[in-house]
C-alpha cells in the first residue's frame, strides 16, 4: 500500500474512532480516493439541526494538493455556491497545508457555516443578501435547511402561509404578489427580484419602474 | 464493496490508537513521534528553520518544499538548505519501535488475563486454558510482524505476498531481505543485506547501459558499500556510496537543461532514461529528494543505493498506473476514440476469443473496417466484420 493509501487510511479510521468530532466519512464507489463526509449543521446557526454531506476527492498528490471538496446538499451560505456546492475557503486553496487531515478541513467547513465570509463570496448574490438583510438572510438559510439538509421545522414557520419559491429566493411574499399583479410571470419576478437583492434597506432604493424594466427585458 | 477496498479498510496499519486512551502518555508518545504529514513514525527526521524547530521525514519536507517554501505546521519560511538532522529523535523512534511491540503485547496480555478469569467464572475446563495459552503467543507474532511498520518502502510491502524474488522486512532490525534469505539473515544476526541479493530485483528492467554497469557491480563489489567502481567517468563514485557522509545531489532547473543533458545527467547517476522529459525531469527530481533524504538518516539506518534504486522504480510504476487511470476516469473519455486507437488490440483479443471461424465465409469486400468496432456496441465489443479478420491473417 503506498504511502497515499495508508494515510487516507488512516484518516478514515480516525474519524471512525474520534467519537467527539461528529464527523464521518464514508466510502463511494469502489475507490478509496472519492469520498463523502458528512457533519451536522453547528449550533446556534441557521443551519442548525441539518445534515450536510460533502463531496471529497482526493488527488494523485496528496497531501501535497489540497482535498477537493463540494457541497453535495444544498446550502444558502456567501461561501457557497447555491447552484453547483463550490466551496470558497482557503485551506481549500492557497492556505492548504500537507499537515491538515480530512477530519481537520471538515471541522473547518462546519465553523465556515458558522461565520461567513461575505468579503470573499463564492455565491454573490446571496452575499449580497447576507450584507443587506441579515434577518432576511438567517430565514433563509433556514428554509433551506428545512428543505435540502432536514432540519426539523420550526412550529412558528409552520403557522404562516409560506410559499416555497419565494421562500427559497429569500423574498417577500407582498412584492412579488405585486409585480406578478402587474401581469410578468412568478418565476420571472422571483428571478429578478433576487438578482436585484430587492431586499430590506435596498426596497426603497430601487425604484419600481427600474424593475418593470428588468422585467421587460 | 469490492474485496480490494474492504481489504484497504482492514488493513491494520499502525498508529496511536493501538493504545487504550487511559494508558498514562503511551498514545502522546506514539502520536509524538510521528511525523505530521505521513503520520508514520519519523523516518530520517530533520528539523526546519522555522522559530518553532517543527520536526518531518526528511522525504517527507523535501517533497512539501518542492511545492511551497513554508514550514507545513506554522507556514513561516523556511529553505531546503536549513534542514538539520535530528539523530535523537531517530533514535528515540527507533527504540520506541521495539518497545511500541513489546508494550501492546504486554497490555494484551492484561486483557487476556483479565478476560480469562471472568470467562472461568462461566467454563471449567482444560481446553480453554489450552487455548488461551495459546493466543497470547499467535498474537505476539503478528506483533513482531508490526515492527516492520516503516521498513524500507511501503511500495516493497506490497511484495511479501508475491513472488520469491520479493522482498520483506525484518521484523526484528527492520532492514529490507530478499524473502528467500529472511531465515539466513535472521540466523546470522541480521547483517546488512548484500545489495547482490537486491540485484535480481534491479537488473531485469535495466537498460542496456545501466545494466552493464550493474553486471560489472555484481563482480566487483564485496557487498553493502554501494557502487564505488561503477560510479560515473565524471567523478561521482564517491557520492554514490550511502555509507559515507557523500555529498547530496544537486538540484538542477529542468526548464535550462537540454532533453540530452537531462538524459546525460541520468546515466550518470545510472538511473534508466526512458519516457519524455516531464518523465525524466520527475525521475531526477524524485531521486535527488529520496538520495538527500536518505543522506539525513544516521548512517546505520540508510538505504543502500540499491534499496533506493528499487523504491524508485516502484514508484514510477505506481505513477504509471495513476495516469492511466485518471486518462480512464477522465470525464472526456471518449470510449469510440479509444476503442479505434486500439482497434488492432481489441480484434487479435477478440479473435483469440473466438471459436475458428470457417474459411469459405470469408469474403474480402464487407464494408469499410473502421466502422466494425462501433461505439454504439456500448460495454460489450463485438465481432470484427469479416475484413477485420482477414486484415490481421495478412
Amino acid at each position: 500500500m503506498d504511502a497515499r493509501l495508508r494515510r487516507v487510511n488512516k484518516e478514515i479510521a480516525d474519524c471512525k474512532n474520534d467519537k467527539t468530532s461528529k464527523v464521518s466519512i464514508e466510502l463511494v464507489d469502489n475507490s478509496p480516493y472519492h469520498l463523502v463526509g458528512s457533519f451536522d449543521g453547528p449550533e446556534g446557526t441557521p443551519y442548525e439541526g441539518g445534515h450536510y454531506e460533502v463531496d471529497i476527492i482526493i488527488p494523485e498528490s496528496y497531501p501535497f494538493q489540497p482535498v477537493k471538496m463540494k457541497f453535495i446538499t444544498k446550502v444558502y451560505h456567501p461561501n457557497v455556491s447555491s447552484q453547483s456546492g463550490a466551496i470558497c475557503l482557503d485551506i481549500l486553496k492557497d492556505a492548504w497545508s500537507p499537515v491538515l487531515t480530512l477530519k481537520s478541513t471538515l471541522i473547518s467547513l462546519q465553523s465556515l457555516l458558522c461565520s461567513p465570509e461575505p468579503n470573499d463570496p463564492q455565491d454573490a448574490e446571496v452575499a449580497k443578501h447576507y450584507m443587506t438583510s441579515r434577518s432576511s438572510f438567517d430565514e433563509t438559510a433556514r428554509y433551506w435547511a428545512v428543505t435540502y439538509a432536514g432540519a426539523p421545522r420550526k412550529s412558528e414557520q409552520g403557522s404562516k402561509d409560506v410559499d416555497a419559491e419565494v421562500a427559497m429566493a429569500g423574498l417577500e411574499k407582498a412584492h412579488v404578489d405585486r409585480f406578478e399583479a402587474l401581469g410578468f410571470e412568478r418565476a420571472k419576478v422571483i428571478d429578478v427580484l433576487r438578482r436585484l437583492n430587492y431586499r430590506g434597506a435596498n426596497v426603497p432604493k430601487i425604484s419600481e419602474d427600474r424593475i418593470v424594466e428588468e422585467l421587460l427585458k | 464493496m469490492s474485496d480490494d477496498v474492504a481489504k484497504f479498510l482492514d488493513a491494520d496499519i499502525p498508529d496511536p490508537t493501538d493504545f487504550p486512551a487511559d494508558a498514562p502518555g503511551l498514545r502522546q508518545l506514539d502520536e509524538a513521534l510521528r511525523c505530521t504529514m505521513c503520520r508514520e513514525l519519523f523516518e530520517a527526521p530533520v528539523t526546519v528553520n522555522c522559530p518553532h524547530g517543527h520536526c518531518f521525514c526528511s522525504m517527507c519536507i523535501r517533497t512539501a518544499l518542492a511545492t511551497k517554501d513554508e514550514c507545513p505546521l506554522c507556514r513561516h519560511a523556511i529553505r531546503e538548505v536549513h534542514l538539520r538532522r535530528n539523530t535523537a529523535v531517530e533514535d528515540a523512534v527507533r527504540a520506541w519501535g521495539l518497545a511500541r511491540t513489546f508494550v501492546l503485547q504486554v497490555l494484551r496480555e492484561k486483557e487476556e488475563a483479565k478476560a480469562a478469569t471472568v470467562a472461568s467464572k462461566y467454563f471449567s475446563g482444560k481446553p480453554k486454558s489450552k487455548k488461551r495459552r495459546r493466543t497470547p503467543e499467535l498474537s505476539s507474532d503478528d506483533e513482531v510482524v508490526e515492527v516492520g511498520e516503516r521498513n524500507v518502502s511501503h511500495s516493497l510491502k506490497g511484495h511479501t505476498s508475491s513472488s520469491s524474488s520479493g522482498v520483506v522486512p525484518c521484523p526484528i532490525c527492520n532492514k529490507s531481505v530478499p524473502m528467500q534469505n529472511i531465515n539466513n539473515h535472521i540466523d546470522q544476526g541480521c547483517p546488512s543485506p548484500k545489495d547482490a541479493d537486491l540485484d535480481v530485483l534491479l537488473s531485469p528492467s535495466s537498460k542496456s547501459k545501466g545494466k552493464q554497469k550493474q553486471e560489472w557491480s555484481k563482480l566487483f563489489q564485496g557487498g553493502g558499500a554501494g557502487s564505488a567502481t561503477t560510479g560515473s567517468k565524471k567523478g561521482k563514485g564517491k557520492s554514490r556510496g550511502a555509507d559515507q557522509d557523500a555529498d547530496p545531489l544537486p538540484k538542477i532547473a529542468y526548464d535550462t537543461v537540454t532533453q540530452k543533458r537531462l538524459r546525460e545527467i541520468l546515466e550518470e547517476l545510472d538511473l534508466p532514461t526512458t519516457g519524455d522529459r516531464a518523465t525524466m525531469s520527475a525521475r531526477h527530481s524524485r531521486w535527488v529528494n529520496m538520495f538527500n533524504a536518505n543522506l539525513d538518516a544516521s548512517p546505520s539506518q540508510r538505504k543502500s543505493v540499491k534499496q533506493l534504486m528499487l523504491e524508485l522504480r516502484r514508484w514510477e510504476e505506481a505513477e504509471e498506473k495513476k495516469k492511466t487511470r485518471a486518462k480512464l476516469d477522465a470525464k472526456d473519455f471518449d470510449s469510440g476514440q479509444y476503442q479505434k486507437d486500439n482497434k488492432t488490440t481489441f480484434a487479435r483479443l477478440v479473435e483469440a476469443a473466438k471459436p475458428k471461424a470457417p474459411k469459405k465465409s470469408q469474403s474480402p469486400h464487407e464494408g469499410p473496417p473502421a466502422s466494425s468496432l462501433s461505439p454504439s456496441d456500448g460495454d460489450s465489443i463485438a465481432p470484427p466484420r469479416r475484413t477485420e479478420v482477414v486484415t490481421i491473417e495478412d
